[in-house]
């Protein structure tokens, strides 16, 4: 017998209460089914009383000591909300930590650099003016210069976003702004106060207005390397970017020419002095002092060149235009643009604060749904325990 | 209302009212087969009827038929039971007063009962939850897969399985 034919035979028994097979076998079976029916426990009948009235009073409760709903019905619930919570709190934790650690390497590389080289120094300092005359502008060699006692003054320190932090990296970027052709001068002012409030300066600036021709402006202006980043977003919020560039030379290797050179014509100076010393004739020290002249020019133009590179990397060239904005053609037609952009923004606004919400709702969702299908799963394996043998 | 009509939704008194009647004595006749208890039998079906009752709006007829949905909730009630008792290391005692017989049995019929309760002891805690599903519960197939989330084929088989071991522990 099959177990298609086991499941037909006892089914028909139960269903008709009889033994209907005639296969002896399957009447033996059939037989057991309905003494296995007939042997099923039956209620006592004061039991099946007292549920009729619980069931027909709709089981009242018993009066219980009041306590939370949430702690005496889900006490497990509770548990998982619980766990959730932490859960959730040490993964925002140690985000947060994360971001504050990039935060200090952040404000090391852009802060606190002097410190860092001037240790660093201490080991590779001597070495440093064979490499940099070897002509060898690498990493190592520019923190070796970087770090040698200053010869022209203490260096600020730079946002490389480039490379090492004792990189000399020349930055510069050209911005176009358009804004009403009524508001240009304004924004213009506004160029000159974001400037001013940076800590820079304003090397040109011309601002036409319409009568004179093509309205419009440009300026040109110096700002410094540190506080690019949030002039540049400054100014970029005075009107709509029509366009935006940045630009980043690495002159490490200028640099580095030019300060050995300048190391070198003071070593020559300090030489010269020293025969001039010892000169025995007048003619010797002649010689010796109009070479001195000679050296004393040439150092001038050396720290020069070093001073205009260092002055090239502390400040970034920073050029803005100011265009008149496209109003729309057509008479009054700017009002439906000016509708359309802000519906569009609209969209991207909200699309924006949705994908947050889900962003946070989404792994809270999920480490919600794994804890409350992992508990399910192990509640069902402790029940299904007690019927191991 | 017709007795035998399927129930779709229980989210009204009448229509549980209507379930309880139909499944009551089997319910108890089930979990008393698994607990081998009265006291506990009564308690544990009564507790299953009320839990029922406070979650019949969370029924719904895509997970079987409410027959199936009750007996799911008087078993996880009964496990837990089973489960007290193991704590307690009285799972495998023996029945009390469970299956009294009447003052006018017969002896053949009482020694053919008798018979079948040793087999019945005799089979896995699985099987004999599986048959007590069967035969106490009344459930086709299809409601006990629901039941114990098995196949129907699956229940099938290991029906035949327990079933063939009643009969040889029978013999």
């Amino acid at each position: 017998m099959n177990e298609e034919t086991t499941t037909i035979v006892i089914d028909n028994a139960l269903a008709t209460g009889s033994v209907t097979a005639l296969d002896p076998e399957e009447r033996k079976l059939q037989e057991l089914a309905l003494a296995l029916r007939a042997d099923a426990p039956v209620p006592d009948e004061d039991f099946a009383l007292r549920m009729n009235a619980r069931v027909s009073a709709g089981f009242p409760r018993r009066k219980r000591i009041a306590l939370p709903r949430f702690a005496v019905a889900r006490p497990r619930f509770t548990a998982i909300a619980a766990a959730a919570s932490l859960l959730i709190a040490l993964v925002i934790g140690v985000s947060l930590s994360n971001r504050d650690n990039g935060t200090e390497v952040a404000a090391t590389s852009g802060g606190a650099p002097a410190e860092l080289r001037d240790e660093a120094s201490a080991k590779s300092a001597p070495a440093a003016p064979q490499r940099a005359a070897a002509g060898g502008a690498t990493e190592q060699s520019a923190d070796s210069v970087a770090s040698s006692p200053p010869i022209v003054g203490p260096i600020p320190p730079t946002d490389n976003f480039v490379g090492g932090r004792n990189r000399r990296v020349q930055r510069s970027a050209a911005l176009t702004l358009a804004a009403p052709e009524d508001d240009l001068s304004q924004v213009g002012d506004q160029v000159i106060a974001v400037t001013d409030r940076y800590r820079g300066f304003v090397m040109r600036s011309t601002v036409t207005s319409a009568a004179d021709g093509q309205a419009g402006g440009s300026f040109d202006l110096r700002i410094p390397v540190r506080t690019l980043r949030p002039a540049l977003r400054d100014l970029s919020g005075l009107a709509d970017v029509k366009s935006r560039t940045e630009n980043a030379d690495d002159v490490t290797a200028s640099f580095v020419n030019a300060r050995t050179r300048l190391e070198e014509l003071n070593a020559e100076r300090r030489g010269l002095l020293r025969r001039l010393e010892k000169a025995i004739t007048e003619q010797q020290a002649g010689a010796i002092r109009a070479r001195i002249r000679l050296v004393n020019v040439q150092i001038e133009s050396a720290q020069s060149s070093l001073k205009e590179l260092q002055r090239r990397t502390s400040y970034a060239s920073v050029s803005v235009s100011l265009v008149p904005k496209d109003e729309g053609s057509g008479g009054g037609g700017g009002g439906i643009s000016d509708g359309a952009r802000d519906f569009r923004d609209s969209l991207v606004d909200s699309a924006n604060v949705a994908l947050r919400v889900l962003g946070v709702a989404l792994p809270i969702g999920l480490v919600l749904g794994l804890l409350i299908a992992g508990n399910a799963w192990a509640t069902r394996r402790r029940r299904e325990a007690a019927l191991d043998a | 209302m017709e007795l035998n009509a399927p129930l779709t939704a229980l989210n009204t008194v009448e229509s549980f009212e209507e379930l309880y009647r139909r499944t009551f004595p089997r319910v108890y006749a089930y979990v008393a087969s698994l607990l081998r208890d009265r006291s506990s039998a009564e308690d544990v079906t009564a507790q299953a009827f009320e839990r029922a009752y406070r979650k019949r709006s969370g029924f719904s007829a895509r997970r079987g038929t409410p027959e199936a949905w009750v007996f799911g909730i008087a078993r996880n009630a009964a496990l837990d039971e089973l489960r007290k008792r193991k704590r307690r290391a009285t799972l495998e005692s023996e029945p009390a007063d469970l299956w009294s017989p009447g003052p006018d049995e017969e002896a053949e019929r009482a020694f053919q009962r008798d018979e079948v309760r040793r087999a019945i002891a005799s089979l896995e805690p699985r099987d004999r939850d599986l048959i007590a599903l069967k035969f106490a519960g009344g459930l086709n197939n299809v409601e006990i897969g629901r039941v114990l989330r098995l196949s129907e084929s699956n229940v099938g088989s290991r029906l035949h399985r327990a079933v063939e071991k009643l009969r040889k522990a029978c013999e």
